[in-house]
């Protein structure tokens, strides 16, 4: 078969069972009719974007496409997509389409699958996509089947976009019951849609004879004419027609009865067909007809017969109505119009049957793990409880799984009808998705208060959800104490037994490790942090959640790189390299360690390459819902802006910053932070007025901290008063102790110098420029200098006067704009072939970890460490570990900063 | 508690006589055969309601022809 199809039931079952991309097997006994003159039409067809094939059910759609596609003959340069019913999820979309086209294997093209994230940038993976489907180098069609079944306007637009941008080499057929929202009309203007509708699809009079023929029927040319006047050459009726004739023992006769009845073509063909059946498969057509699709357990389960399996396989044979969904035969589907009229006789004539029905499917497919469906079904038996519970237990997998657009779309119709505890703590995730904070806390409240009506056997869940969601809150206002206080938990989390058998608890453990480190580094508790994100981020990648642990190493290297950018730098790559690795690129997971590296770079003064970082994290951020992240990436804006004169723009960047630190609870060291920033830079523009204003509004406590002191002896030098100014850093620079890296205290003693200048004390100018170059050496730190404007300082510090020559020479270098200032290194292609492995250990050879601390820091043995760095020597023609380190560094293998 | 509102009237003409297997489909409305079509008269509680009914029709294969709504709220 020339194409790769698609199985909604291996998508259904979650993107992390990626389908089989079997072939369906073809049915030989279906009666086939070749239709050349559409043929001829869709051939024309790919001379334009996009062909629209629109017509109402049973008009024959996806038959004459696969056909179509199937007589073109020419394997891998088709990629099918069937849309699920009722798709709301933009991940589980895309996904499908990308995978189908990476799996369509096209000469030119390099496409990445995607990896379930919750919280999905459409625009990224777009984009990407679309890059990647511009270096095709042969055509490709894109069939995207059952159009008509998207919910979501969101995923229309997209879809709109990518119709509007994709390389001409594309062609796309759109398959629908209805003419969907992409925009017809004006591509019918350009020409570049062609349509096939309803009277084309319609069978003519030649086309319903061989139709019959070929299932076997003869009727006299008037029976013939009278058959097709009735069904007006709709496809459906046709077949089903067929199916009737073929078990009716007067053909003439049954078409004679047929035309003369006024009811519907599909009700009166339903039934007949339901009538010739045997009882036991039609009890089972009727009573799998509320199922997306069956196979031979849930249908005897839903009889209470045996032989689903094989009535079904006999029916895909000869029917065209019973699909099969994977090669083995496993799994069916009916046809949806056919699903539809079986559904609609099922509450006919069993109607007291359905909820139990329902409620059946719902627990069969709970205990297999298909949780959206055993919802929708339970919701269907109007179940409460159990549809509770399951949205407890697995919510958070959901969200990883990318499936929240559909179960929010679950919740709020079991919230609609019911009101719990349970569904209260559910909604409360769900906003804090979206980022309605108030409302999810809201939530949450009301879930705290009624806590005591969620019954015993499902309490522990509860409160579990409750917690981590809790933490969630907490993550995002920046609030630890308040989720201690309420949540600290009397006995401790259970432990768990073991990951394989339970990895539906390892997520949410996973997660709550994660929220729990997030929130303690950002209330100043960064060791218990960093300990909870690497535990979290083992759980994640035991249990195969990139997304998670590509999330972990994003926060962990932001927690690191408050006591060290050379040592969170590797940590920040490493999450990169993951977030790249499962297709999470432009997934916020990447811009917050985009934002981690930038500032690792601007610190050693690479500012070019932070540019980047922070550009490429501006697109994956959403920094209402991550302030703390968003706060840091604005300060790194501003930072870049100042350091390059920009004043207005520096200011408004730190103003920015100031505004998301306040946002979080914990907030005024930040805010602070980022307002003495501001202050500084008005005052770098020249507004030395303003500034003394400002500095007078801050509290006593503020005016006390080493940041305010710096800003008004910055004010003071400006205005000539060294005196004054050495006096206000005077505590400052007596201090002893570093913190945050010493970033203010090298810029205090870098002011203190001038200050020492200006009033001719040499000596002491001297001995602080010397003291500066000592704390900053250690982390090269040259962004200090940059920030203060030492090229005069550094230009008095003769060679011979310093224990720093070669740190003295790249911090010239940096202030004059030479080398560093714009980026020595630009990432690209390395010219030496360094494998993945080796680059993730490579990173680390200019920390001072050992071989061990490698290997713990990525979770390998330390012998597999030695190899890799025996290989990485050999590769670089290098003696010794410094070698390597200098050698990949001229390369641009490693970053600047570490020693 | 708001007064509910009176909810219109909708009348759906769509083609063929619809047997009780197809009227059973649309709960919320009475159908009548009219000319060799069936009229499905009913209270619809808002736009939402109306295009349930009007997806509901498609999925079955069932061809419209009219709609209007005969008593405004």
């Amino acid at each position: 078969m020339p194409l790769v199809t698609c199985s909604s039931a291996a998508i259904s079952r979650g993107a992390r069972n990626v389908s089989s991309g079997d072939p369906l097997p073809t049915s030989r006994r279906v009666p086939i009719v070749e239709r050349p003159v559409l043929f001829g039409l869709l051939d024309g067809g790919l001379d334009t974007r996009v062909t629209v094939v629109i017509a109402p059910a049973g008009s024959g759609k996806t038959f004459l496409v696969r056909s179509w596609l199937d007589a073109r003959g020419r394997p891998g340069q088709g990629a099918w997509v069937s849309v699920e019913r009722g798709e709301r999820d933009p991940q589980r979309f895309w996904s499908a389409v990308v995978n189908e086209v990476s799996r369509a294997d096209v000469p030119g093209a390099r496409v990445e699958g995607i990896a379930p994230a919750p919280g999905f940038n459409a625009e990224g993976v777009t984009s990407r996509f679309l890059a990647e489907l511009a270096s095709l180098r042969e055509g490709l069609v894109i069939v995207i089947d059952d159009l008509h079944e998207i919910k979501s306007a969101e995923i229309l637009s997209q879809l709109g976009y990518f119709l509007d941008h994709v390389s001409s080499r594309v062609h796309v057929v759109l398959v629908s019951r209805h003419d969907p929202q992409l925009g017809l009309h004006r591509r019918r203007l350009e020409g570049e849609l062609t349509e096939v509708r309803a009277d084309h699809l319609r069978f003519t009079l030649g086309e319903s004879r061989e139709l019959l023929a070929a299932a076997g029927i003869t009727l006299s040319e008037d029976g013939l004419s009278l058959l097709h006047s009735r069904t007006e050459g709709w496809v459906a009726g046709l077949r089903l027609a067929a199916l009737s004739i073929a078990a009716h023992r007067d053909p003439e006769r049954f078409v004679a009865e047929f035309s003369g009845s006024e009811r519907t073509v599909a009700e009166y063909l339903i039934a007949e067909v339901l009538d010739s059946l045997s009882p036991d498969i039609r009890k089972l057509l009727l009573r799998t007809s509320i199922l997306d699709r069956v196979n031979g357990g849930l249908g005897d389960l839903l009889t209470g017969d045996s032989g689903t399996e094989r009535h079904l396989s006999a029916l895909a044979e000869t029917g065209g109505f019973v699909i099969p969904l994977d090669a083995r035969g496993e799994w069916f589907r009916f046809h949806h119009l056919f699903a539809d009229l079986l559904a609609a006789e099922l509450r006919h004539s069993e109607a007291e049957a359905v909820p139990g029905l329902h409620l059946a499917a719902a627990r069969w497919h709970a205990d297999h793990g298909d949780i959206l469906e055993a919802v929708g079904h339970a919701l269907a038996a109007g179940d409460p409880d159990l549809v509770a519970s399951l949205l407890v237990e697995h919510y958070f997998s959901l969200m990883l799984d990318g499936r929240q657009a559909t179960a929010r779309a679950l919740v709020d119709s079991a919230a609609r009808r019911w009101a719990s505890p349970e569904l209260a703590v559910v909604l409360a995730a769900d906003e804090l998705i979206d980022g309605s904070l108030d409302q999810a806390a809201a939530q949450l409240a009301l879930a705290a208060r009624h806590a005591g009506e969620v019954p015993e056997d499902r309490r522990q869940r509860f409160e579990m959800m409750l917690y981590v969601t809790r933490l969630s809150l907490a993550r995002r206002v920046g609030d630890l104490q308040s989720v201690l206080e309420a949540t600290q938990p009397a006995a401790p989390f259970p432990e768990l037994p073991s990951i394989e058998d339970i990895s539906l608890q390892a997520d949410v453990r996973a997660l709550m490790l994660m929220n729990l480190g997030i929130v303690e580094v950002w209330s100043g508790r960064g060791e218990d942090g960093e300990r909870h994100l690497i535990a979290a981020g083992d759980i994640a990648r035991q249990i195969g959640r990139p997304y998670l642990q590509a999330s972990c190493q994003a926060h962990r290297a932001q927690a690191i790189s408050w006591r060290s950018f050379p040592l969170a730098r590797p940590v920040a790559e490493e999450a990169l390299a993951v977030a790249a690795k499962y297709g999470l690129r432009g997934d916020p997971v990447s811009g917050t360690a985009l934002v981690v590296l930038g500032s690792c770079m601007v610190a050693s003064g690479q500012l070019g390459g932070a540019a980047e970082a922070f550009r490429l994290a501006d697109e994956a951020l959403r920094p209402d819902l991550e302030p703390a992240i968003g706060f840091k990436l604005q300060f790194g804006h501003g930072i870049i802006s100042l350091v390059n004169a920009n004043y207005p723009e520096a200011i408004e960047s730190f103003l920015e910053a100031e505004r998301l630190g306040k946002s979080l609870v914990t907030s005024s060291p930040l805010a602070l932070h980022a307002r003495c920033a501001m202050l500084y830079a008005v005052l770098l523009g020249g507004d030395n007025i303003f500034v003394r204003a400002a500095l007078e509004e801050l509290t006593e406590a503020e005016r006390g901290t080493g940041e305010v002191r710096e800003v008004v002896a910055a004010r003071l030098l400006a205005e000539g008063d060294a005196h004054a100014a050495l006096a206000v850093l005077e505590p400052t620079v007596a201090e002893r102790t570093k913190v945050h890296h010493g970033l203010v205290l090298i810029r205090s003693l870098l002011l203190h110098a001038k200050a020492r200048y200006m009033i001719n004390d040499d000596a002491a100018a001297r001995s602080a420029v010397e003291r500066a170059l000592d704390l900053a050496e250690t982390d090269e730190l040259i962004l200090p200098f940059l920030w203060v404007g030492s090229s005069e300082l550094l230009e008095r510090h003769h060679r011979h006067q310093t224990a720093h020559g070669a740190f003295l020479k790249i911090l010239r270098d940096a202030l004059s704009g030479r080398g560093l200032a714009d980026g020595r290194r630009q990432p690209g292609p390395s010219l030496v072939d360094v494998s993945e492995t080796e680059l993730r250990v490579l990173r680390y050879l200019p920390t001072n970890l050992t071989a061990a601390g490698i290997a713990s820091e990525i979770s390998v043995s330390v012998n597999t460490i030695k190899t890799h760095m025996r290989s990485i020597y050999m590769k670089l023609g290098a003696h010794s570990r410094t070698q390597a380190v200098e050698y990949a560094r001229d390369l641009g293998l490693v970053g600047r900063t570490a020693r | 508690m708001v007064k509910p509102a009176a909810r219109p009237v909708y009348e759906i003409r769509v083609r063929g006589v619809l047997g009780g297997t197809l009227l059973g489909a649309f709960p919320a409305l009475s159908g009548v055969a009219q000319g060799g079509d069936t009229v499905l008269t009913g209270e619809l509680a808002d736009q939402a309601a109306l295009h349930g009914v009007l997806c509901q029709i498609e999925s079955l294969g069932l061809e419209l022809i009219a709609l209007h709504q005969v008593c405004l709220p």
